[in-house]
């Protein structure tokens, strides 16, 4: 702003003494009343009026209203180019951030394609795993039973044998003891070739 | 309804005066046969010392002498246009200050001739780095010359005072001392008048020859273009005006014969009405070339040859 007072100074310096050395010579010769009806008529007091007016207005203008306009417009200027860089920036951000979620996105669905294949291969597993099991368990349960049949099959024919061999000694019991007591030369006999028949 | 009476009616009654009193036998012109004087015409066009009222205010004021200064009507008019242009762009500049937007219909239109002005006329012509300095010079300058134009199309205002060659060769002036001052200031006394010969490649022996002249005529073209920058500002809203005040001048002419009166009256202000819009049109046409030129040249001085 004083650069600009001086300037304004010097100006009207310049015009002042521009203006004394113009009034010193035949140009403001001419007769007043007639002037002021001819435009073309140089006219020193009109001049020297308007100088006057034209340059304090230049000056109180440039300091009060002329002067701060072109700062606040270039304040604006600065404000909007910055704003504009700022847009810029944010929506160079957006886009980055929108990428990255663009590839966040691909990368989940193959994250879900690979959790989907790993979940199907364990369920396949499992189920291989539950039939195998299943199968063994019936196998075992099947052999379980088949010894159980076995078993008592066993059981039941020893039990067979015991009855019969108990009846069949009951029997041989009874006829033997009939002819023991019928020939003592025979039981005698008999004894013999049981005890012989321990001893062998 | 008499002559004299349908003219004051018009508030043109001052055109006969001289004429009915037999006044400047030597400036009377003859018109539809009466006697009209034109130097009456041409006052309401130039400048005076009394400012002339509607008619049921009286006849005119007579403007004072103050300290061995008689004060004009264009000094008056002067004095007004810059309160004016103080008036509307102080606040202006406050609702600026922060930078924002200005907001309301009135102070965008002021702050769109700014702007426009700025960036489409003086940017351009003066360049960026350099125009800041020059513009709220050229504002004024444009503010100024335009409300000066805009004040003779107001009723009992005034006439111009742009339409005075002292007007107007001052603000020439004022743009030659700006163009020399800044010029000085940036390629220093030397350097700026040397500056004005365009650069050639030329022999030494024909640059001895052609310089000085080329230095000459570039000098004289300087003031050239200054001269007719006032020239063309003056004979633009002298003319104008003075049509308007001869177009009107034809109703007085014809007061007497009361059927030519009122047909002439009639195509006398629609003619008027038309001119007025013309020469709107004009005033802030030579508002914008005055200050345009005057920042083309602030801008050949700024980066020379």
């Amino acid at each position: 702003m004083k650069r600009t007072q001086g300037a304004a100074a010097r100006l009207f310096v310049a015009t002042c003494a521009l203006y004394a050395v113009c009034a010193q010579t035949t140009i403001f010769a001419a007769e007043e009343s007639e002037a002021k009806l001819d435009p073309l008529a140089w006219r020193s007091d009109l001049a020297i009026w308007t100088a006057v007016v034209f340059f304090l207005l230049v000056v109180v203008l440039t300091k009060f209203a002329f002067g701060p306009i072109v700062k606040a417009l270039d304040k604006r200027e600065r404000d909007e180019l910055d704003r504009l860089a700022s847009t810029e920036k944010a929506n160079a951000d957006a886009k980055a951030l929108l990428e990255l979620y663009r590839q966040k996105i691909e990368g989940s669905e193959e994250e879900v394609r690979n959790i989907l294949g790993a979940a199907k291969a364990d369920a396949e597993r499992r189920a291989n795993q539950l039939i195998a099991e299943a199968k063994d368990a019936a196998q075992s349960e099947r052999e379980r039973a088949v010894e159980e049949i076995r078993a008592a099959s066993d059981a039941a024919l020893n039990e067979l044998a015991a009855k019969s061999a108990e009846l069949a000694a009951n029997l041989a019991g009874k006829i033997i003891q009939e002819e023991i007591d019928i020939d003592p030369s025979k039981r005698e006999r008999l004894i013999s070739n049981a005890v012989e028949s321990l001893t062998r | 309804m008499t002559k004299r009476r349908r003219a004051a009616f018009l508030g043109l009654d001052d055109l006969f005066t001289p004429t009915l009193r037999g006044d400047y036998p030597d400036k009377q012109n003859t018109m539809s046969g009466e006697l009209v004087n034109m130097g009456e015409l041409s006052k309401h066009v130039s400048d005076g010392v009394e400012y002339h009222l509607p008619y049921i205010l009286g006849e005119s004021v007579e403007l004072p002498t103050i300290c061995g200064i008689q004060i004009t009507r264009f000094m008056v008019v002067e004095v007004a246009v810059a309160l004016l242009i103080f008036i509307l762009f102080v606040p202006l500049a406050i609702k600026m200050r922060s930078g924002k937007p200005v907001r309301g219909r009135f102070w965008n239109l002021l702050e769109s001739f700014l702007v426009f002005l700025r960036n489409e006329v003086i940017v351009p012509s003066i360049g960026k780095k350099d125009a800041d300095r020059f513009t709220p010079y050229l504002w004024t300058l444009f503010f100024f010359i335009l409300f000066c134009n805009l004040a003779g199309l107001i009723p009992w205002f005034g006439a111009s005072p742009t339409g005075a060659l002292a007007t107007t060769a001052v603000l020439a002036v004022s743009a030659f001392v700006v163009l020399v001052g800044s010029g000085m200031k940036k390629f220093g006394v030397v350097g700026f008048w040397l500056g004005q010969v365009p650069k050639m490649d030329l022999p030494f022996v024909l640059a001895i020859f052609l310089k000085p002249m080329l230095f000459v005529i570039e000098i004289v073209g300087l003031f050239i273009k200054h001269v007719v920058l006032s020239v063309r500002l003056l004979a633009n809203m002298f003319a104008g005006h003075l049509v308007l005040a001869v177009m009107l001048g034809f109703i007085a002419a014809t007061a007497d014969k009361i059927a030519l009166w009122i047909g002439v009256t009639f195509a006398s202000v629609l003619i008027s009405v038309a001119l007025n819009l013309l020469e709107l049109f004009v005033a802030f046409l030579q508002a914008y070339i005055f200050t345009f030129l005057a920042a083309i040249f602030i801008g050949m001085a700024q980066h020379q040859h």
